[in-house]
This record gives structure tokens, sequence and C-alpha cells, in this order.
């Protein structure tokens, strides 16, 4: 079989689009079948964003009020102060800090990982070497041991690098493919695509680095774009590394600006907890939306050249 | 960096190389980076975590002591609440992740039929997912499955009593495979994207062949996303036996009711920084990482009978 | 934090690296930081921690700095600076903001049922003979007492309204019978409605602003003097009552108070510059008024007064500094710095509590594996 050409899959994907060719042997019409459909997804959907309404309603209600009622509505004790107060912090920088380093070490972060990790991916999947299964295996291996019987270590081995108390120990792992995850991803994507491309390719006298750049790439966008996404969220969520490796305020990520509000031996603000977090997710969703235009372009837009 | 590296033109060895050997040089380069990180920051804390395992580290290296095989074999033969947090883990893990990949490959399969609003349903089927781990979630969690929750109040409109179903040692585990089931967008957005890469033509002859829905799936959909459902299988059994933040939010950290949700990692986690046993706390992540290795081992012995990759045919 | 900006406008050339965090993460922290030969200069400890560092020899002794008058502790009450040496003869910590534990009740709810209010000298049997009481005249749905047989800080009071304590150097100070007991009293208060159920109580969480007394599900709860005005807080926007504080029920025994504190660390590289910041922080009076609340109440007794006469001070404050005096001149303050291991405890006793009321155990079985965990952890900690 011939893998996709770019006219093909265009003309595939836009017939599967108009009217899944599926549902044309199926007895039900087409509209009855969607209805029910969206009924189960919308049932769905509402259990999944109950606790985002929740936390929203919650940004919005006078802190000491937040566990008088679990409504969705503030009502009576509406205010706005949360995310005032909430934007003030509780360390000695306000959030604009905050957002400002969680941004610069996702961003690294996410381009990090998709180098690194779709070169490591690429070599274990199409390429052939000495030790090539030993160290996959390997690899697997690092994600098995638990992070918290590593945190010492890794603490002194950076702390004798210089690297406390900067950036570094959270971005420059994430440029030598330290995420095995996304290696394995990767490898995962890149051994779906048919070896025939890649042989007509290097027929046509095309590198490696070529054929990974002109074809393993543009078809596994998916790919890339999951990696990218994912390696947003758990970066911007991360919390033990940088509570680790960031000790001064001003180099604080969100998530660790987040936690102060809530100290169990003193007084704690939900309010301004609940405003935040609701804040520092619109960074994460709107990622994920304008991820997901990439997610849907598939193979068909992309094609090859 | 080795961008430069890999920028090396390849015809420029090839009159020397046979190409098994420029096939090896060129596989190196493409690993650079991660063997650099491998070595240089991955390999050293591993090696060290291994070391301590045999030692009573306590938080100082002057008074460790080397103690052979001390840990391992008080783990196995004395420690009451190791056997117990095996135990809960296991049970999560074996009950969590089947659900949670049918699930997610459900949701994925009914969202790639070009439904109208579909980038709304999967962003909807994410949010979960982005904040399963958050401080809001332990509240919210009391709000739905507590005495006065939002479950029981339903269940009430029933006639049915209900209880507290976190307070409960019974149930209270459940309700953390609940909460992990709830965050399935991650290995759905996986299997979306590899729904996406299979090539639509393969649909097309199988409709003209007057293939049924189920047909298709079990002869198309299922052995094209077979290298993702191997994926998310591993990764998810993987992540399953390391689940560590959402019972710590959700149980304050104690793996509560009655030691009920007491995981694995929790409880290895309890021994390194509230009791202060590092060595010990290795030796267990090690045993873990065994454990984990055996079934990652099975599973790749498995995958030659139920996996296929577009690369073999 | 507030200290830090004071001190830092006081003395410009200096440059404090504050590595704020909350509680628990700040622990998990220092330990690593601990392990690695890097703590920051002047790590915060808490009476129920510092044990574990100045074993780890991860402190400085600050007697010398005390002799020599860089760090002024002459404000401070002798036996308070006293309760803090370590068991080695050295002092490594300095007290800044002391805590206690205090039996808190909803006065508006207990006032029309006509039972007497608690007192300052109460014990745990007279707080469950005042539930079965309460229990006659309130609605079916409040229940007179919090379940508090898991909290270890509470079968502490019980222990010493007893003669007794949780520990005797390094050994238990309690006996596994008065455990058991314990348990059974718990039990008891459960089985006759004066608590809610073990799996509601199991649910419950440590926050006060949600726990069930702000919920108006219990009448009272104990908890940290500081967590008081939090609670309020939330019982004010139900308009659910006020709340009332006496000191725990130990009988007539002095209060049980811990303390946040500063040490300066053993592998700091400005010793006199920590020192000063020490002394800044014990000493200075703005920035003693600056600290007020959030880290407990200032053990320097100039400032503590200061505060107490200051307007701008919340109420809350005052009634705080107003209860501490009271306690220390009546019962007087004991000290409470724990042994290493103690956070494990914590959670141990809050589980074999559990099992206890799910009925996994027998009380007498789960007291006496107690009792044997805590002589085994002070063995292995002495070693």
């Amino acid at each position: 079989m011939n893998g996709p050409g770019p006219a093909q899959a265009r003309i595939a994907e836009t017939v599967s689009r108009g009217s899944p060719s599926k549902s044309r042997v199926h007895r039900l019409p087409n509209n009855i079948r969607a209805m029910i459909a969206h009924t189960g997804l919308l049932g769905t959907s509402f259990i999944m964003i109950y606790p985002l309404l929740w936390l929203t309603a919650s940004a919005f209600r006078a802190p000491e009020s937040i566990f008088v009622s679990p409504g969705l509505w503030p009502g009576e004790h509406f205010t706005l102060d949360n995310f005032s107060t909430g934007w003030r912090g509780l360390g000695f920088v306000d959030f604009t800090t905050y957002f400002t380093n969680s941004f610069i070490i996702t961003g690294l972060s996410v381009l990090g990982n998709i180098f690194s990790c779709a070169l490591a991916g690429y070599a274990f999947a199409r390429l052939r070497f000495p030790f090539r299964r030993t160290l996959f295996a390997l690899m697997l291996c690092t994600i098995m041991l638990p992070l918290h019987a590593l945190l010492i270590p890794q603490y002194i081995l950076f702390s004798t690098l210089g690297w406390l108390d900067s950036f570094l120990p959270l971005v420059v792992p994430k440029f030598l493919a330290t995420e095995a995850f996304f290696v394995f991803l990767f490898v995962q994507f890149f051994r779906a695509i048919p070896r025939e491309l890649s042989e007509a390719a290097r027929l046509d006298g095309c590198g490696h680095f070529q054929i990974f750049l002109r074809i393993f790439v543009p078809l596994s966008l998916p790919a890339i774009a999951t990696t990218a996404a994912f390696s947003f969220i758990w970066t911007w969520n991360d919390f033990l590394q940088p509570l680790i490796y960031l000790n001064s305020p001003q180099n604080y990520t969100v998530p660790i600006g987040l936690s102060l509000f809530l100290d169990s031996t003193s007084e704690s603000n939900f309010g301004a907890l609940f405003a935040m977090s609701l804040v520092s997710l619109l960074p994460v969703i709107g990622f994920f939306l304008s991820f997901q235009r990439l997610l849907v372009a598939g193979i068909a837009t992309t094609g090859l050249k | 960096m080795p961008r430069p590296t890999t920028k090396m033109p390849s015809h420029a060895r090839r009159i020397r190389l046979s190409s098994r050997a420029r096939e090896s040089i060129i596989g190196y380069l493409f690993l650079a980076p991660w063997i650099v990180g491998f070595v240089l920051i991955t390999l050293g804390p591993i090696l060290a975590s291994l070391a301590l395992s045999f030692t009573d580290f306590s938080g100082s290296f002057d008074r460790m002591r080397w103690v052979g095989f001390d840990n391992y074999i008080r783990m196995f033969t004395s420690d009451r609440a190791f056997w117990g947090s095996l135990k809960v883990t296991s049970q999560y893990v074996f009950i969590s992740v089947p659900i949670l990949l049918m699930f997610a490959l459900a949701v994925a399969i009914t969202l790639n039929r070009g439904l109208s609003m579909l980038g709304i349903y999967r962003t909807i089927f994410y949010l979960p997912s982005l904040i399963g781990t958050s401080v809001a979630i332990a509240v919210l969690w009391r709000y739905v499955f507590g005495e006065h929750g939002l479950v029981n109040h339903v269940l009430a409109v029933f006639g049915i009593e209900g209880f507290s179903y976190i307070g409960d040692p019974r149930t209270a585990l459940g309700t953390i495979i609940v909460l992990n089931v709830w965050t399935f967008g991650a290995p759905m957005v996986i299997f979306l994207a590899g729904l996406r890469q299979i090539p639509s033509e393969l649909y097309e002859a199988a409709t003209i062949d007057g293939a049924r829905n189920w047909q298709q799936f079990w002869h198309i959909t299922l052995p094209s996303l077979s290298p993702l459902v191997f994926f998310n299988g591993v990764l998810s059994m993987i992540g399953g036996f390391q689940a560590f933040t959402q019972v710590y939010v959700v149980s304050d950290g104690t793996g509560g009711p009655a030691g009920s949700t007491l995981f694995y990692t929790l409880l290895l986690y309890q021994r390194a920084f509230t009791q202060l046993q590092l060595g010990y706390a290795s030796a267990m992540a090690w045993v873990l990482l065994l454990m984990i290795a055996a079934i990652t081992a099975l599973f790749f012995l498995s995958a030659r009978y139920w996996v296929h990759y577009g690369d073999e045919q | 934090m507030g200290v830090v900006t004071a001190y830092e406008a006081a003395y410009p050339e200096a440059k404090i690296l504050p590595q704020p965090t909350d509680f628990f993460n700040h622990w998990d922290r220092v330990t690593i930081q601990a392990a690695a030969g890097r703590l920051p200069c002047v790590p915060m400890m808490q009476t129920r921690y510092q044990t574990r560092y100045e074993n780890l020899g991860a402190l400085l002794a600050l007697d010398p700095l005390i002799e020599e008058g860089k760090i002024d502790v002459s404000a401070i009450p002798e036996d308070v600076v006293e309760g803090h040496r370590s068991a080695d003869g050295n002092l490594y910590v300095l007290p800044v903001g002391l805590w206690f534990e205090t039996f808190q009740y909803n006065w508006p709810k207990l006032e029309p049922t006509g039972v007497e209010e608690p007192a300052n000298d109460w014990t745990y049997e007279r707080y469950v003979e005042w539930a079965a009481q309460a229990r006659q005249k309130l609605d079916d749905d409040v229940y007179p007492l919090t379940q508090l047989g898991g909290e270890i800080l509470q079968f502490q009071q019980y222990a010493q309204s007893r003669g007794e304590d949780l520990f005797e150097g390094s050994e238990p100070g309690f006996s596994a019978e008065t455990l058991a007991d314990w348990f059974k009293l718990w039990d008891r208060a459960r089985e006759e409605g004066l608590t809610p159920s073990m799996p509601m109580s199991a649910e419950e969480s440590g926050q006060a602003v949600q726990s069930f007394m702000a919920q108006g599900i219990t009448l009272s709860r104990t908890d940290g003097d500081v967590t008081a005005s939090d609670l309020q807080a939330t019982l004010d926007a139900a308009e659910g009552g006020t709340v009332r504080q006496v000191k725990p029920p130990n009988g007539n025994n002095p209060l049980t108070s811990g303390s946040n504190s500063l040490a300066i660390s053993a592998n700091c590289d400005n010793v006199d510059a920590a020192a000063a910041f020490l002394n800044f922080w014990l000493n200075d009076e703005d920035a003693g008024v600056e600290m007020r609340s959030r880290a407990g109440l200032t053990p320097t007794a100039t400032l503590l007064e200061a505060q107490a006469a200051d307007p701008a001070s919340p109420s809350t404050l005052i009634d705080r500094i107003t209860m501490y005096t009271g306690f220390a001149e009546t019962y007087g303050v004991n000290i409470d710095v724990w042994p290493d291991n103690t956070q494990h405890m914590v959670q141990e006793f809050k589980k074999l509590y559990e099992q206890v009321g799910f009925e996994q155990m027998e009380p007498e079985e789960a007291a006496t594996s107690f009792f044997e965990e805590v002589r085994r952890s002070l063995e292995e900690v002495n070693n």
C-alpha cells in the first residue's frame, strides 16, 4: 500500500468530514445519531466542567463565604477583591513576576522537549545502531523510578553545578530528552509511518536528516502538538521541582505563588487562592485551544513536499 | 547543542564507511542530546539512589553506614505498611487503568466522527486533567463524595441513604479511582492524534466492501491505533504505580482513612521526608522500579501478538 | 515577610534572600537542603521539627553569639528561651512566634441549652459529660463535639491531665492503658452520638474554614489559637455564631505551647549578618508589629506589650495576647519541644484511631501498637 499523498489525503479528509463514511451503512439517520451522541457528550461535559464552574464561582465569592454553600452562584457574596488581593500575592513580588517566570520556563521546556525528544524518537524508531534495544530499555527505566527517591541526589548534582535558584535545573534537562514519556510517544508515532515513504525518499538521495525533517516531522504534527501541549501543561503545573530549585520569590513560578495562600499554620486566603488558580488556568486552556487546531489538522493539511 | 552535528552532510563519508556503520553514526548523532542528558543528568542520581538503598542514610553523609540488604529484608519481612501500600496500589492500577483507557478510547472515537462543536468537547474533556491535581480538587471531592455531598443528594431523590465515601475505608480508594478515570484527557488526546493519522482511504475501502461499524473498528481502527494503545497502556500503568499527587491532595498527605489510600509512593514519601529514612525509601524506589520493569517487559513481550506498526508489513 | 522589608529598610546594605513557602513544603525543602549541606543562613524552625536538624548537626549553637552580645534575648522570658534548649545542652533556635491549642466552642449555640460554659481547668472526661448534657438540648443534626480520638495533640492534653505526657526524655511519657482509655472515651462519645460518625469524621478537612464547626455541624473543636479568626469569619458569613476559646483540657497543668523559631545553619558563611538579622527580628519594634498574627505571638515581652497597646492591632490578636498572658499567669507555660520523627507519630496516631473507630482493631491493641512504635522510634533516633 502506498502512503497517502497530500492530494489523496486532502480529498479523503473532505469526504470524511462532510459525512462520516462509517454511518452510511448504519440504519439510524444521521441527525438522530448525532443527537444521541450530543446528549451523551453534553451529560459527560457537565460532570467534566462542574469543577471549573465551581472554581469560577468561588473565585468571585468573598473568601469567608466560600465554604458556606457549595452552590455555583455567588449571589450576595459576589466580589472582585479576590483578584486584586490575589494578584498582589503573599511573597515579596506579585503575580506578574510569577507569570513571567512560568512563561519563560514553560516556553523553553516546550521547545526543548519537541526538539530533543523528536530526534531521539527518530533514532529509536528508524535507525539501526549497536545497543539500540539496551538504550531504549534504559530510557524507559528512567521513568519507572519515583521522583522522590531522586530528589536529593539531583539536588546535590545541580547544587554542585551552581545552578540553584536559577531556571537551569528546570530547563536544561528538557533540551537533553530527559522526559522519556515524549521520546516513547515519538517512537510510537514514527513507527506508525509506513516504511515505504522513507524508502522512496532514500532512493531520491535524501539523507536521514532530510527524511526526518521533510517526511517524519510533517507527518507527525499531531505528535508534536501533543508533546507541545503536554509539556506546556505539565511544566506549567509542576510544583515540586520549582519549589526545590527556585528559592527566591523573584524566581518563583505560579504554582509556588499559589501555595503561599494556603499556609496551614496561619490564616489562609482561599478566595485569593481560587481567583489566582482560575487566572493561572487561562494560559493553559488558551494553549490547549490553539494547539488543537494543529491536532485537528492531522495528516490531511500537512502533506509531503 | 547537537544541532550543527546533525546537519553534517552524510554523503561526505559515504565513500569510506559501510552503510551499516554510517547508520550507526547517524543514529548516535540523533541520540546525542539524549545520551548527554542520560549520562550527565539522569544516570548519576539513579545510581546514587541505588547506592543509598544499601545504606541507612538519614540526612547526614558523615554518619551514613552500609547496611547491605537490610533495607530490602526489613521491607519484605517486617514492614506491614509496605504490604498494605502494595495491595492498595495494585488494586488502584489494575482497576483504574483499563477503565481509564477504555473510556479515553471510546470518547476519542466518538469525538473523531466529525460532530459539530468537536473542539469545545475536546477542551471540556481535557479540563479535569488541567485541574486534577490542584488544591481545589480536595475541596471539591468532599462536596461530591462527602456525607453531605452531591452523590448523596442525588441518591436521596431515590430514597437511598448514602454515607461519606471519602471517609469510609471501604470506598475511599474507589473515589481516588474515579478521580483518576475522570482525568482521562491525556490518553484521549493521544488517541485522537493517532486516529487522525489513520489514512482515510482505509475506511473508504472498507465501506465499499460493506464492512459494518464494529468490523471497521476491529479490523482498521484498533490495529492502526495499537501502537498508541500500547503506549497509553504502558505509560498509564507506570503512572498508576507512581500515583502520588492526587491522593496526597485528597487525603491531606495521610493516606487515610485508616491507611486505605496509602499508596506506595505516598508511603515512600512519608518514609523519606516525614521519617527521614532516606536509605529505606531508596530501597522502596528500587523495588518499585523492578516491579514496574517486570510488568513493562510483559507488555513488550505481548506486543508482537497485538501491536501493528506501520514499518513492518 | 514584613520583617525582611523592615530590616532591609533599616540596613540598606544588607541583602536578605527570603525563601517563603507554606508549612509542609517548607519542611520538604529544608530536609533536602540539610541533606545536601545547603541550608539557607537563617532557616525557619519549629518546636516539632527542630530536633531533627539539631541532631543532624545542621544548626549552629547560638550560645556564643548571645554571650558576645550579637543577639539580645533579655526581653524574652528566660524559661521560654531555656525551653528551646536541645538535649545536648546547646541552644540552636530562638522563638519568634508562640502558639498553643485552644478548645473552641460556639457560644450563641450553647447558651440557649443552659448547659454550663467550659472552663480553663477542664479535662476531656468532663467534656464528654458536658457533651452528653448538651446532646439532650441540641438539634439532632448538631453534634456537641468534633471527633478528636485521632488527634495526638489532644491525647497529649488528656495524658497531662492524668499526670503523664507524650514524651519523657527518650521514652514514651504515657502508658498504654491511658491511651487505650482515650480511644475508648472517643468510641463511647461517638456511639452516644456526641460526635459525627466515623466516616464523616475521617472526611473532615484540617483547615479551620472547612471544619465541621465552621459549617455548623459541630458545636466545638480544637485547633491552634491563630485559626480562630478564620473560623469566626466563616461563621460570620453564614451568621453561624461566635467562637469562644478556653485552655485545652489538661486540668490544672501549664499551657502547652509550641513555637516558630529562627536558627542559623552550620553551613552559613556569614554568621554575623545572620545573627544581626535574628537580633533585629527578635527586638525591633516595627518588625514585631509587622509580624503580628502570621507566625504566632512574639515571645519578646516588650513587643507583645507594644502590640497589645497598638490601636492598629486587630481585635483577634489582642484577644489572643490577653488569653496567652492570662494562661501564663494562672497556669504557667510549658515550651514543648518534640523529639525527631514526631510528625510520623502524628500520622500514625490518626491512622490507629481510625482503625479502632472502623472496628479493624481493638483499643488495647492499637494503644500497645502505638506505644511500641513511639518507643522504637525514639530508640532509633537516639542511636
